[in-house]
């Protein structure tokens, strides 16, 4: 989105009838301003966006543009994950099955800035715990990390922990983790 | 007239300024996980209180060492039981097997055991049920998970036998009833 105040147009027409007196200031300004000045009274809020990526290291990915697919295909306590570059750790009652994806925070721009990743997730889940970098999912969001630059691909870790009581040949789909992203 | 100019124009820049300006932008997205979790047993050794102390104890790949054992008189290694028979003797120590369940339903496990290479001298137990190469030998139909019970191995030597060494790798399977 861009912002410009322009010598005319019909942003000009709307002011001059809230204030008439400030119309006529602009259109003094018009007159004498050169072009470079009114450049400076720009104001640019372009929008960001986020994409998540498959990791050479990471569990195969879906999907497109808003909306993504980790699948870590069969899992068990004592077994070696089928998937590739899915791992499993296992401890007393539960087993952790984890991966890595990225993200790509794309930014028009011409200046790079960084953003706030935040994250929760919609529905809860309650039978498994899901941790992105550590931090336990909830349904509020969560600040994940800051001043995450944009134009690069960040590295996360994905880690679902499944308690031993959990159900056998139960397909687990975790269908609600979102992310958002804010610039800072 | 001159300076209205430089009032108004922080004014102008305030009423163009979007709505939502203030309101920073943000970008979204959707991140599925999906995964099928299989039922899974997992088997460990562990040394038993009065067995011999396991090498690898706590894993599913152990080593029992029996050390120097005699018919007769000699020092036995901690945790070696020796019997003795009419014409051989037999070792035995302790150990315990420890089998958990993961996503299952399983109440029992059942526990085979198999020697990797035939001993045509010596006889071999777990549990006191003779193991051979031949085919899996049956040690429990109703093992308990989660609980280390203890399948003591023995080895039975003939008198006749000559001094020297023995080994052999005893594999056992749990397999969910």
């Amino acid at each position: 989105m861009k912002w410009s105040i322009r010598p005319s147009g019909a942003a000009a027409v709307a002011i001059a009838l809230l204030l008439p007196a400030a119309a006529r200031a602009q259109k003094q300004i018009t007159k004498k301003a050169p072009p470079s000045s009114l450049m400076l009274l720009t104001q640019e809020e372009t929008p960001v966006s986020l994409t998540v990526v498959s990791l050479p290291d990471g569990a195969p990915l879906l999907g497109s543009q808003g909306g993504w697919t980790l699948d870590l295909g069969r899992v068990s306590y004592a077994g070696i994950p089928a998937t590739p570059n899915v791992a499993i750790e296992r401890s007393s009652g539960s087993f952790v099955v984890s991966t890595e994806f990225g993200l790509m925070i794309r930014d028009p721009r011409q200046h790079p800035r960084t953003v706030s990743l935040l994250v929760f997730l919609e529905p809860v889940q309650s039978r498994v715990a899901i941790r992105i970098d550590g931090v336990t999912l909830q349904a509020a969001p969560q600040l994940l990390a800051a001043h995450i630059p944009t134009r690069v691909v960040t590295r996360h870790r994905l880690e679902i922990e499944i308690p031993a009581s959990l159900a056998e040949d139960e397909k687990l789909v975790v269908n609600g983790i979102e992310l958002s992203v804010v610039p800072d | 007239m001159k300076r209205l100019c430089f009032v108004a124009l922080p004014v102008l820049l305030g009423l163009l300024t979007p709505q939502g300006a203030n309101a920073q932008t943000t970008a979204t997205g959707t991140l599925t996980v999906s995964a099928v979790v299989n039922s899974s047993i997992s088997l460990v050794f562990n040394s038993d209180p009065s067995g011999v102390a396991l090498g690898g104890s706590g894993t599913a790949a152990a080593t029992l060492t029996f050390g120097n054992v005699q018919a007769f008189g000699g020092t036995l290694a901690p945790g070696v039981v020796r019997t003795n028979g009419t014409d051989n003797f037999t070792v035995t120590s302790g150990v315990d097997v420890l089998v958990k369940k993961s996503n299952s339903n399983s109440p029992k496990y059942t526990l085979t055991a198999q020697l990797s290479t035939n001993d045509s001298t010596n006889t071999w137990t777990v549990g006191g049920v003779t193991v051979t190469s031949g085919s899996p030998a049956q040690i429990s139909a109703n093992g308990l998970y989660s609980s280390n019970v203890n399948f003591p191995v023995g080895i039975t030597i003939p008198n006749s036998e000559n001094a020297g060494t023995i080994n052999n790798v005893i594999n056992y399977t749990a397999t969910a009833n």
